[in-house]
């Protein structure tokens, strides 16, 4: 599989002209995943009326999870044509899926962690694929580890790859100008994912438990999935998940990071595919066709696409912002603290931020507020407009998802169903069709 | 302290913080040049936060995090006491160095404490040199009461050596010159909490356990602390440490 994935590399290097892009265009595409719920039917059963609307509607696919779809809109200009065309191919998507759900009286999830199931043991989907990789990863994660999660008080056992499957995300994805372009957005990303992450945490409670966490997500991916081994944790050897140990410095020096973990499936065909699909950092670069693509794959799947498109609007933005205005990259180790803070604390954190010309601590209000003054700029720079990200203007006093979701589910540590589905639905987080 | 009654009345056991873990790195004050820097006092003086504390050495600092019991919340203390110490070093021209046994030729300055210039004062020059060079990670764990604290102790004790392997980067090198540095390094079996008074009082250390200077301790925080570990700049091989502490003194 190396020696397939080299030279499959080597090929992409030798063509990098190739994905140079010459005419003016702000190409993004989105990949949206949901999951299906009803009090009344068995996950076994929603599985199989997945699989019906799979069979039905040729825009859907498969994930992990057995009661997980995924949707993707088209590459669009958004450019030529303004984000609130991406704003309708993405709402337009999601309505056709919502009829097909009422159909068959179900209710669509729209939540970065599945608070429903077992973490341990959760349904998956029964594919080779989804079955060999969380496996993998159980058998080698490192004995005696601690895969407890909780802020209060309470512990939670994450200690199964297959937890995964209880996730969902929107994954974000923006064609570059050329091999340099991609690399040098891959790096800014990394950087500004935790900004974008502290504001949007939709991944609170597991089992119905609250962890306390604003986005378990993460947390709960990289603890289940530690299979390095003591030596590598002295060498500082980083995980496939959320952060490098430092940002890339060429296209070369990422596959260089990629080929060092172990492929897990065995399709030397396909090896710089498995490769790349098994690359779960904060954001990825992938190669579709002719195409460079950056992918920002922290955010959680929010309540309504509009609040999506307006998170999609503040990544863009403030990415943009980061390019033009050629601003340093933050410390490697700021960024790691700034992206914990973020997924523990959400916008109750302090991060570490350019500011005043240097770089300074600002509270969670502060930095949203800056933040998104800087995503603006850097949407007006490039000529797209502001406007959808008035759908998220307050959230800095408001707070993400989870925050709303624990105040409407406070005193609750262990949440009765019923009060879980009741909080979920009064946040517009259970979509009941 | 005569009696065992007011001895064990000096430990202070928080059961809401048992299993909590908190964290003390030591580390090496330098110049961009890679000059080891008395400045302890300046850096303290420009970090204004309880976290940062002095040493013995004049050139080292150690940072505290808060207690916790989640690991990834101890991570965060972890790097944002990093990160603070990296920005606040470059504001006054040093860095941070991690290093677990700086060179012979390192300046001995003492940091201008009381305690500590008094235990200067009486010791040899060679055992100020051992102390002054050697930097390590204390990992306290909390702990309930006085026989919770006595009996994981004990299990940790049992393992001292397979805990000083792990922690260690300088080929034991960092551990012997503490060793030689401390005298009484090597913690005794308690078999109860009169034993611990005994030999608190004939080692000196019943009013004050920071007298003590065996590489495991039970402290007056209400902790056991387990100071065999060398530095490391990666947070996450501290958090296998931490594994491996807990583990062992729950007796798993």
């Amino acid at each position: 599989m190396l020696d397939a994935f080299d030279a499959q590399a080597e090929d992409i290097c030798s063509r990098r002209d190739s994905f140079r892009v010459s005419a003016p265009a702000v190409v993004v595409g989105l990949e949206s995943e949901i999951a299906l719920f009803s009090d009344e039917i068995e996950p076994r059963d929603i599985s199989q009326l997945r699989e019906e609307m799979i069979r039905e509607n040729g825009e859907l696919a498969h994930e992990l999870g057995a009661t997980q779809l995924e949707f993707r809109t088209s590459p669009v200009d958004i450019l030529d044509r303004g984000i609130g065309a991406l704003q309708e191919e993405l709402a337009g998507k999601y309505e056709q899926i919502r009829r097909q759900a009422v159909a068959r009286d179900l209710f669509i999830l729209r939540i970065g962690a599945n608070p429903f199931y077992p973490i341990l043991g959760a349904p998956r989907t029964d594919k080779p694929r989804y079955q060999l990789v969380p496996d993998f990863q159980n058998v080698n994660r490192r004995a005696g580890m601690d895969t407890t999660i909780g802020m209060n008080g309470t512990r939670v056992d994450v200690g199964d790859a297959a937890s995964v499957s209880l996730f969902q995300a929107l994954h974000v994805n923006l064609q570059a100008d050329s091999i340099p372009d991609a690399v040098d957005k891959l790096n800014r990303s990394l950087m500004v994912s935790p900004y974008v992450l502290a504001a949007a945490g939709n991944s609170r409670y597991l089992n119905l438990t609250d962890t306390g966490l604003n986005e378990a997500r993460m947390v709960v991916w990289e603890l289940s999935h530690d299979t390095r081994t003591p030596e590598e944790l002295r060498q500082g050897v980083g995980l496939r998940i959320g952060l490098p140990e430092n940002y890339f410095g060429n296209l070369r020096a990422y596959f260089n990071r990629m080929r060092r973990y172990p492929f897990i499936l065995d399709d030397p065909a396909k090896a710089f595919g498995i490769a790349t699909g098994l690359s779960w950092l904060d954001a990825r670069i992938k190669f579709i066709g002719n195409h460079a693509v950056v992918e920002l794959r922290s955010l959680p799947t929010l309540p309504t696409t509009s609040q999506e498109v307006a998170f999609v609007s503040f990544y863009l933005g403030r990415l943009f912002y980061s390019q033009l205005s050629g601003e340093n990259l933050l410390d490697i180790a700021m960024v790691e603290e700034n992206r914990l803070n973020a997924m523990l604390y959400g916008l109750q954190a302090r991060f570490w931020c350019h500011a005043d010309g240097g770089v300074k601590v600002l509270s969670g209000t502060e930095m949203f507020r800056s933040e998104l003054a800087k995503a603006k700029s850097g949407l007006g720079e490039v000529g797209l407009s502001a406007d959808a990200l008035g759908e998220i203007e307050d959230w800095g006093e408001l707070g993400s998802p989870s925050s709303r979701l624990a105040q409407n589910l406070s005193g609750y540590v262990q949440v009765p169903h019923c009060k879980m589905v009741d909080a979920l639905w009064r946040t517009g987080i259970l979509d009941m069709c | 302290m005569h009696q065992i009654q007011d001895f064990l009345a000096s430990f202070r056991f928080r059961p809401e913080l048992a299993g909590c873990v908190g964290i003390e790195r030591e580390r090496f004050l330098v110049s961009p040049e890679g000059a080891f820097a008395p400045r302890a006092d300046e850096f303290l003086s420009e970090m204004r936060d309880a976290a940062w504390t002095y040493e013995l050495s004049r050139c080292q600092v150690e940072d505290r995090t808060r207690s916790a019991r989640d690991h990834f919340i101890v991570k965060a203390n972890l790097l944002s006491n990093d990160n603070r110490g990296k920005f606040v070093a470059a504001k006054i021209g040093l860095g941070l160095q991690t290093l677990e046994v700086a060179p012979e030729s390192m300046p001995l300055d003492v940091y201008p404490e009381p305690r500590y210039l008094a235990i200067a004062e009486k010791i040899s020059r060679e055992t100020l040199s051992a102390a002054c060079r050697v930097a390590g990670t204390h990992i306290h764990l909390g702990m309930r009461n006085m026989d919770e604290a006595i009996a994981a102790y004990n299990l940790l004790r049992a393992e001292l050596e397979t805990l000083t392997r792990l922690g260690d980067h300088s080929g034991g090198e960092r551990i012997r010159l503490y060793r030689a540095m401390a005298g009484k390094w090597n913690p005794p079996q308690y078999r109860d909490e009169q034993e611990l008074f005994e030999i608190a009082r004939q080692e000196g250390f019943a009013e004050n356990s920071r007298n003590c200077w065996h590489l495991i301790r039970i402290t007056q925080k209400g902790t056991v602390e387990c100071r065999m570990f060398g530095v490391t700049v990666f947070p996450d091989e501290i958090l296998e440490w931490v594994s491996a502490v807990r583990r062992i003194a729950r007796g798993v």
